[in-house]
């Protein structure tokens, strides 16, 4: 086999070829390490001024809130729906209202809201702003503190069509996307609101996911933080850490955020009314709402600006097998492609390169490193210890990295972090860097070559009950 | 190859150590942001002392209390300090009047804690000055709903009519509220005179946009200004009128009610094809007259599909009286949502809601009786 390599190309042509991926790599490593260093570094120091800023809102101690609609659409949510519904009745919030919308789940979901917060059907009309399937019946009630709850029982339709119908019945300027299989903490609301207070413009805003797996509750606020025992969204917890806290709030600093998590959004009602809604046919609906905001101000020259809360936590499952992580790995990445080629009137944004070589094409770029490796050991040109050493300085680096960001952030947010699990944060990270990102990428590849395009659908991810109200 | 190798670890642990020593330094810096400045504390308070006693400041202490307040942490320190004795209040309104200009430069949190800070003064007993006034309504303008609100809590506190005019129309222009309450309960806790706000507002009412007009509908409704005309005016605009400030008329006139708004809402009532909105706010607004015209009018509302029509048409029978006879009538009508309707008024009333089900079961015996070619002779109803 080596030998048929050796035949196809000459030294010659090989030694220009490594020379030239060996620039290629360099410029491509350092430029990701020192995007990790300057993201690790600005969002360290915007929690710092963060906290500033809080104390400077303590001090005007008064009531500001902008009404928001919570839209939770679910499909055979059965297991978690009541839980988030609970949740969602316990947030510190003046004006809010929930909107689950069940999107023709085959399970219980619908009848187990109704059921359980005793609601009614009633014949109330919604106007279709957005398009959406058809709706088949409205119930109302109110749960504690009279939060209206409202329940929309459609045709299944998918995602987005759900979040559409939901935001088609809202009531308020505007509203909060969250997953059915989610958790607010009790201020995440008022979190996620801070900087449509600081600024009008704003017309989303992202928030810090965080995984509950495995992690201590009581009466759905956090009281200890763990590392989840399952290797699988252990992985999770430090990637997550890394992302959120990192190259969120660097991006937020340019206004190039591309991303906001499907699982807690929030957004202004006209603005999105204006793009149209979330697009039905789109595996990565989220991003691909983020992407038509930043492509519809641009273009008709409007100021406007999408941030990031990172303080405005919200609790969510992650998948707990590794073959339920590669799909949605796999559904993601598609996501993202979809989004990136159906708006490439935003490519002049820096942050769409950075999402491009860096997000996108980085399995592709990744695994065709490994092949050049491959092919200058099949040609003797390589030196292992050289390969070694530089690939272990750059997994200790994002490592470290990611370890100070998952202390940073819990530092600041004063979470109980054991010992035991700082201990454990330092020993997965590596493997986190060196062999899930290896996989995960192999896996993106494969969504990008053997994806046909087809429907949306919800993911099916199994779930399990987290009892959210109760000490351990 | 081998100096890349060692360029690149020498790099990145320079950058590791940077990252940590960066992040541990501004944890330190972070703990004295806003340290209370004690010395300048003790100063105020000895100087609340000495003009309690003689009357008046030490000299020189104004001009450089004034030229300190420039900092938001001396500012904190002041409130700090008048937070816990009002009365002195009043003698520094000079001084920190007079950084506006230093705080209109200063970042969006800076500005609305100035803001704050002016809305805390007491003006019963001294005016706001009117070039100050007209240099604080720039606040106005912030895009940080933190300045605008606390600008605007200021501004109701100045009590100025002529200001808050002015505001209104920055509201307005700028969409500042989202909610109407905050604007609503803004205005009713001003120190305004109301005398001459509501008629200047209801002036100025038909150049203002539908959320603002409904914002000083439901103000007027709170105030018991007399605005019965225009709402009259409105409601009969129909189609023309945005239904919200239709809503807010009607709610007005609900509450004040006269002989032409009971005559229009029973023509709602009759009309054919009305809003549910419409019906269910009609049968709120008749819900003090007992005519037998109103009734004969409400009762047909019971068989409405929209929930919150039908039951407060239940309602509205059950407070003029509802007899076993007339439930009766309403359950022989074999609507499901009549009966739902009155099954949600006396879930509470465990005699009729036995009659209601016991009746509805019957009378769906029957009908299913009836169906039948040789069916069994017909139970008797209950009593």
């Amino acid at each position: 086999m080596f030998e048929f390599l050796r035949s196809l190309f000459t030294m010659e042509t090989m030694q220009a070829i490594l020379a030239f991926f060996e620039i290629f790599f360099v410029v491509y490593l350092v430029g990701y390490s020192s995007f990790l260093f300057i993201s690790v570094l600005v969002g360290g120091n915007e929690i710092f001024e963060g906290t500033k800023k809080r104390r400077l809102r303590n001090e005007i101690h008064h009531d500001y809130y902008v009404p928001i609609s919570v839209v939770v659409p679910a499909y055979n949510e059965e297991v978690t729906i009541v839980e988030t519904i609970r949740s969602l009745l316990n947030l510190d919030y003046r004006i809010y209202e929930i909107i689950v919308v069940n999107d023709g789940s085959k399970d219980s979901t619908g009848e187990l809201v109704a059921e359980t917060f005793q609601l009614r059907q009633v014949d109330r009309p919604i106007r279709r702003q957005l398009p959406c399937g058809e709706v088949l019946s409205v119930w109302e009630g109110t749960g504690a503190d009279q939060v209206p709850i409202t329940l929309i029982n459609k045709a299944n339709g998918g995602k987005a069509d759900s979040i559409n119908a939901g935001i088609n019945a809202s009531q308020y300027p505007y509203f909060v996307c969250m997953d059915a299989d989610s958790i607010l903490q009790r201020d995440s609301l008022s979190m996620i609101a801070v900087p449509v207070l600081e600024n009008q413009d704003v017309v989303a805003v992202g928030s810090m996911i965080r995984i509950s797996n495995d992690c201590v509750f009581e009466n759905g606020e956090l009281v200890q933080l763990r590392l989840p025992k399952r290797l699988t969204p252990a992985f999770q917890v430090l990637e997550y850490e890394r992302s959120f806290l990192a190259s969120r709030i660097l991006l937020d600093k340019f206004n190039a955020n591309l991303i906001i998590s499907g699982a807690f959004g929030l957004f202004k009602k006209e603005a999105v009314l204006h793009v149209g809604g979330y697009h039905a046919g789109c595996v990565g609906e989220d991003m691909e709402l983020i992407m038509k905001l930043h492509s519809y101000y641009r273009a008709n020259r409007l100021p406007y600006q999408i941030k990031y809360a990172y303080n405005a936590v919200c609790w969510t499952q992650a998948p707990e097998r590794f073959r339920d992580l590669l799909k949605q790995r796999k559904r993601w990445h598609i996501g993202l492609m979809q989004s990136m080629l159906g708006h490439k009137s935003v490519i002049t944004k820096g942050s769409y390169l950075y999402y491009l070589f860096y997000e996108l094409l980085s399995p592709v770029i990744e695994l065709l490193g490994l092949l050049v490796t491959f092919l200058a050991y099949v040609f003797g040109l390589l030196n292992l210890q050289h390969v070694i050493a530089l690939l272990l300085i750059y997994a200790l680096f994002g490592s470290m990295l990611t370890v100070i960001s998952f202390v940073t952030r819990n530092y600041l947010s004063s979470i109980r972090v054991r010992p035991v699990d700082i201990v454990k944060a330092f020993l997965l990270c590596i493997p986190e860097n060196v062999i899930i990102r290896f996989i995960l990428a192999w896996t993106r590849i494969l969504a990008v070559f053997f994806w046909r395009g087809k429907k949306t659908r919800w993911g099916e991810i199994k779930r399990k009950k987290i009892d959210y109200h109760e000490a351990a | 190859m081998n100096i890349i190798v060692e360029i690149y670890l020498i790099v990145c642990v320079l950058l590791l150590l940077f990252d940590i020593l960066f992040l541990i330094l501004k944890n330190h810096r972070n703990q004295e942001f806003y340290p209370k400045n004690h010395s300048l504390e003790k100063k105020i308070r000895e100087e609340i002392r000495t003009r309690r006693e003689t009357g008046a400041f030490s000299q020189g202490f104004e001009e450089d209390l004034s030229a300190k307040l420039e900092k938001i942490r001396n500012l904190i320190t002041l409130m700090d300090v008048l937070s816990g004795d009002q009365p002195a209040a009043d003698w520094f309104h000079p001084a920190v009047f007079a950084q506006i200009e230093e705080y209109q430069k200063k970042n969006d949190y800076e500005q609305a804690y100035y803001a704050y800070v002016v809305s805390q003064f007491d003006y019963e007993r001294e005016p706001v000055p009117p070039e100050f006034a007209a240099k604080f309504m720039t606040f106005l303008d912030s895009k940080s709903l933190y300045t605008f609100a606390n600008a605007m809590d200021a501004l109701y506190r100045f009590g100025r009519t002529n200001l808050l005019l002015a505001a209104m129309d920055k509201v307005d222009e700028r969409q500042g509220f989202y909610h109407q309450k905050l604007l609503v309960d803004g205005l009713l806790a001003s120190r305004a005179d109301f005398q001459e706000l509501n008629p200047a507002l209801l002036k100025a009412f038909a150049q203002y946009t539908p959320f603002m007009q409904e914002c000083l509908l439901n103000f007027f409704r709170m105030t018991g200004y007399d605005v019965s005309a225009l709402c009259l005016r409105l409601i009969r605009n129909g189609d023309y009128t945005d239904p919200e400030i239709r809503y807010g008329a009607m709610r007005y006139l609900a509450k004040y009610p006269g002989a032409q708004s009971q005559d229009l809402f029973l023509e709602i009532l009759r009309r054919k094809k009305s809003p549910w909105m419409d019906q269910m706010l009609a049968i709120q607004a008749l819900e003090h007259t007992g005519d037998a015209a109103v009734r004969e009018a409400v009762l047909k509302k019971v068989t409405s599909p929209n929930w919150y029509v039908r039951t407060k048409a239940i309602a509205y029978l059950h407070r003029w009286g509802l007899t076993k006879d007339q439930i009766f009538d309403i359950l022989y009508l074999r609507d499901k949502y009549a009966d739902n309707a009155l099954l949600y008024q006396y879930r509470n009333e465990k005699e009729l809601s036995h009659y209601i089900i016991d009746t509805i079961q019957l009378l769906q015996r029957q009908d299913a009786s009836a169906e039948e070619p040789l069916g069994e002779p017909a139970e008797p109803l209950p009593v």
